[in-house]
């Protein structure tokens, strides 16, 4: 056969893999409003960018009838390409063929592109859209799981790992994504959980419809299973290549530097902060007038918005942000806003991105339910995150900072390399209010008029510690700055802090209150 | 070793039924209830330093409805929802508990 005819069946085979699962497939697919795993792989990507490896594997299963079936590919598609330039590697299920079911190739394709990228050091970007385990495959297909959850851990803090949720995962499928720094989900089109509705139903009696258990808008707002939600696919895609933007291709390299631009011109910073420490405000809006065009990548916005975390850049390097949110249940810190903040902490420590917090906290949210929910161990992992983590870490104390919080949120004691507090901060063991019933317990109870009494002793109070020059006495705070020299001093801090170099006790690894 | 026999209660999985012990979190699990989006429901225990509206007012979506103090914070708590205040079931200076029934919509 000549070389042409041999190019011509090659070509006929493509042509047939091509179409995974069939055209009726597609159509379905599409019909339910979702794309087909190679057009989003194409959407991610750079134009033309994209190469696929495997498109030749076929299926290992010879019990159930499986000899007899053909699927394209084993409903996966694995290959390589660019975001913005820089390489990643893609792996997307492939729904159209057998329900994008995990089988022994199919789970081979994907540990072998998750080799690829850890080797090459570069990104990993996962699609999930599968029915779950191929169960004629039995354990098979258990192995399969197994085999990619080792690498996702032991590509964890190596590689950024990001998993979009493009259809059901359900089943085991769920600890790939849960396993990795990232997941981004899409309203009416993603679905997460162990197990489905029809067993709830079945088991327990309770009824509940697959979006209300496990849609985008639950993981996105009640359990912090997803970062990043989407309403359409496109915009899906839209805040991956964003966010690889803004970060490392790896943990050896620091997030690639832009030409720096001017912040934000939306708010004036002197004018975000009410004096009045009980008036809230949108701790956003100081963000937007730190960070290079106001353009701030919000991560985990619906979930434990008592706390915001997110990426800025600052005179045109990538800044991982904490900041308490007054606008929402004052900004304390709780089980769920240590949790995100915690882990958000650790990702920018492991990929080299300095970390400013800005603080305004009144402590930890008491409780009874709180304290059952475990907000010992949950609050402990802020400490944990931010004492272990060897990144440049500003702060900024930016109103009050009480008790606990004021540990929790980098501050000195924790290693902060700078602190830094405006005017009006207030920095305390307590709150004055309960302070002064504690401290002048006996002065209260026994004046003539005790609430008279209460009044003054707050004030005294106030007075003598409401302030940051206490803090700054015994050099727990750097440097006391106007709100409009802030951005000046968190750029200085950085730009000095570029070469941080910190030993640490030489340890397997430390034992955080996961 | 006591010799009486241990007592179990059964507990429901995926793949069947088997008596074990169960621990206490199991035990105090409420049923799953719908959130009722015509409620709104106090999200942190507080004091409610002023209310805004009167029953049968319309409201807009984000409007202003109280101020509620918590976590020494003036909270603005804006209406989740266009619609009519059908009832309104605290009272200014009142200390309301985690998830109780403030404002109820028509």
């Amino acid at each position: 056969m000549p070389l042409d005819d041999k190019i011509l069946e090659l070509e006929e085979k493509m042509k047939k893999l091509f179409l995974g699962g069939g055209e009726k497939a597609i159509a379905k697919q599409k019909s339910s409003g979702k794309l087909t795993a190679r057009e989003r792989i194409v959407a991610i990507l750079d134009e033309g960018s994209f190469h696929e490896y495997d498109i030749f594997v076929e299926h290992s299963c010879n019990d159930f009838g499986m000899q007899d079936k053909e699927f394209a590919g084993d409903g996966v598609i694995i290959g390589t390409g660019t975001v913005h330039g820089k390489p990643i590697a893609i792996f997307a299920q492939d729904f159209t063929v057998a329900g994008g079911s995990l089988g022994f190739m199919h789970a081979s394709k994907i540990t072998k592109i998750m080799d690829y990228a850890l080797n090459m050091q570069i990104p990993l970007i996962g699609i999930n859209d599968s029915g779950g385990a191929r169960i004629q495959e039995g354990v098979n297909a258990l192995a399969g799981y197994g085999e990619i959850f080792y690498r996702n851990t032991l590509a964890s803090g190596v590689i950024p790992q990001i998993s979009v949720i493009l259809g059901p995962c359900a089943g085991g499928a769920v600890y790939s994504p849960a396993l990795t720094d990232f997941v981004f989900v899409v309203d009416n089109i993603s679905k997460m959980f162990i197990t489905g509705s029809e067993v709830i139903k079945t088991v327990l009696g309770e009824e509940i419809s697959m979006e209300e258990l496990g849609g985008a808008k639950v993981h996105s707002e009640l359990t912090g299973n997803a970062h990043f939600f989407a309403e359409s696919e496109q915009q899906c895609f839209e805040q991956i290549r964003a966010l690889i933007a803004m970060i490392p291709q790896n943990n050896r390299e620091k997030a690639e530097a832009v030409a720096p631009v001017k912040p934000g011109k939306k708010y004036k910073i002197s004018e975000v902060v009410p004096t009045d420490p009980t008036v809230p405000y949108d701790v956003r809006q100081v963000i937007h007038t730190l960070v290079d065009k106001g353009e701030f990548i919000e991560v985990m916005e619906k979930f434990a918005g008592n706390i915001v975390i997110g990426f800025g850049r600052i005179n045109g390097e990538t800044v991982g942000f904490v900041a308490n949110q007054p606008l929402v249940l004052a900004g304390v810190l709780d089980c769920d806003s240590s949790d995100k903040a915690a882990r958000f902490i650790r990702y920018c420590d492991s990929f080299n991105i300095p970390i400013v917090t800005l603080e305004d906290l009144p402590g930890y949210l008491p409780g009874i339910d709180q304290e059952h929910a475990g907000v010992i161990r949950h609050g402990a992992k802020m400490l944990y995150a931010y004492s272990e983590a060897t990144v440049p870490k500003i702060t900024v104390i930016l109103r009050k900072a009480y008790g606990g919080g004021y540990i929790a949120m980098n501050s000195r004691h924790l290693r902060a390399d700078f602190v830094f507090a405006w005017p009006n901060a207030e920095i305390a063991v307590m709150g004055p209010e309960g302070a002064a019933n504690i401290i002048f317990r006996k002065d209260i109870l026994e004046a003539e008029d005790p609430a008279k009494m209460r009044e003054q002793k707050i004030q005294e109070y106030k007075d003598k510690f409401a302030n940051p020059y206490v803090a700054a006495a015994k050099g727990y705070i750097d440097a006391v700055i106007t709100p409009e020299d802030t951005l000046k001093n968190i750029a200085h801090a950085l730009s000095v802090s570029k070469n941080k170099s910190v030993i640490r006790p030489e340890k397997k690894h430390g034992i955080p209150p996961f | 070793m006591s010799n009486k026999k241990m007592s179990y209660d059964k507990i429901v999985t995926i793949n069947g039924t088997y008596p074990t012990t169960l621990n206490e979190m199991y035990r105090r699990r409420k049923s799953w209830v719908p959130a009722n989006p015509k409620h709104l429901l106090s999200y942190i225990p507080g004091t409610v330093v002023s209310i805004g509206v009167k029953v049968g007012q319309k409201v807009e979506k984000g409007e202003e409805l109280m101020v509620f103090k918590a976590m020494k914070m003036n909270n603005r708590i804006k209406s989740p929802m266009d619609g009519t205040i059908k009832s309104i079931l605290i009272k200014k200076d009142e200390s309301v508990p985690k998830g109780t029934l403030m404002i109820e919509f028509e």
